[in-house]
């Protein structure tokens, strides 16, 4: 009676061990995707391919630029979020091309795709020794502007290479502590690096 | 005896235990095939449906000849136009809308996927973000000889969420399904992004 008790434990107890093992065993998504290199604003986070500095977070209601000469506005039904980065290659030339926000919910914000020939689009190329600026600018829900992360790598959902996730935790505050956002933007006049 | 009779009664119960069995198979696929689906939920201009990845809310349809949004007709060609407002419900910005409307019995109209623009500035295939609902145009093509029907209905497809695919283990939306019927009058003509009393919410 004893010996019958003891193989039903143990065979339960094989039963929970087999079962929890099947459930948490890393998926190949998980084994295989980015592996994330985390960093703070101000701060260089080094990854493997290039190096990257936010140095700015702004917001605005509306951006404005000028395509061949003739003025475009882009309104939102949100806010325009537009972070400056400071860029460098490493070892050799690469471009910057993938870049996301993620809201301190977890929701995933890519960038946007509104803004054809703005000046300072995406991706940025680069080239060892040769730092420059470049910027993302993102579509978000107002909600999402404090605690955010930024994504950036290379290309889409890297695989097996390094992902930079840089808090976004200077945000512009006005004097009562309030967002600071802009009514117009001029991307423009803001484009960094080259003209 | 005993034995024999005991064997006897062995094959008699499994055999009735099969014969349970496939009768209970058969008596099932009779009842899925004999059951009429449920009813298709049915929509009108204004009616916020829950499709998967999208929240739609239509507004109106009507048949253009001239340009809309940035897409223009080929010879020979009208296009139906749909305006719907598109609101992202899944985690990350996506444009996996345009199996979203299907419109049925319509005729000439061209097979294919149809052309989607953003109205707030002419953009086709917009991206679209989590919580920041967008109205866009579905255009597809008609035979421009082809009489419009004076109401347009069209299948509502869902997707459905899986937490993980079986080959990679990822999140995503399969499996799409009919999940409502939606029928809007078709307009002669609008003036596209002009008299627009439906756009308050």
């Amino acid at each position: 009676m004893k010996r019958r008790l003891a193989t039903l434990v143990l065979l339960a107890a094989a039963a929970a061990v087999l079962l929890a093992m099947q459930r948490h065993s890393p998926r190949y998504d998980e084994l295989t995707g980015p592996i994330p290199v985390s960093g703070r604003m101000g701060e260089p986070v080094r990854t493997r391919l290039f190096d990257a500095r936010v140095e700015r977070v702004a917001f605005a209601r509306q951006v404005v630029y000028r395509r061949f000469g003739s003025p475009v506005m882009r309104s939102t039904s949100g806010l325009w979020a537009i972070v400056t980065v400071e860029l460098a290659a490493r070892a050799k030339s690469v471009a910057v091309g993938q870049a996301a926000w993620e809201g301190p919910t977890g929701l995933l914000y890519q960038q946007t795709d509104r803004l054809d020939f703005s000046p300072g689009q995406p991706p940025h190329a680069l080239d060892p020794g040769l730092p420059r600026q470049g910027r993302f600018v993102f579509e978000i829900r107002p909600d999402q502007a404090g605690g955010a992360t930024l994504r950036l790598s290379e290309r889409f959902s890297p695989r097996l290479d390094s992902e930079a996730r840089i808090a976004l935790d200077t945000l512009p505050r006005n004097p009562d502590g309030s967002l600071a956002i802009a009514d117009t933007l001029d991307l423009s006049a803001a484009s960094g690096g080259r003209p | 005896m005993r034995p024999a009779f005991g064997k006897v009664k062995t094959r008699l119960l499994a055999g009735i235990g099969s014969i349970l069995a496939a009768c209970s198979a058969a008596v099932y696929g009779l009842y899925v095939k004999v059951s009429p689906p449920p009813p298709l939920a049915r929509y009108e201009a204004g009616s916020p449906i829950e499709a998967g990845q999208w929240q739609v809310v239509p507004r109106r349809a009507w048949v253009s000849r001239d340009k809309v949004y940035g897409v223009s007709p080929g010879p020979g060609q009208q296009m139906l136009v749909v305006e719907v407002d598109l609101g992202n419900r899944t985690r990350a910005s996506s444009s996996d809308y345009a199996d979203v409307l299907r419109p049925h019995a319509v005729p000439g109209l061209a097979p294919g996927a149809p052309t989607v623009a953003q109205t707030r500035d002419p953009r086709l295939s917009p991206l679209l973000h989590p919580g920041l609902a967008e109205r866009v145009a579905y255009i597809w093509v008609m035979a421009d000889s082809a009489a419009p029907p004076a109401t347009l209905t069209a299948d509502v497809v869902a997707k459905t969420y899986k937490p993980r695919d079986n080959l990679y283990g990822v999140p995503g939306w399969y499996n799409p399904a009919v999940v409502g019927r939606l029928a809007l009058p078709l307009g002669a003509s609008f003036a596209p992004g002009g008299a627009d009393a439906a756009r308050a919410p």
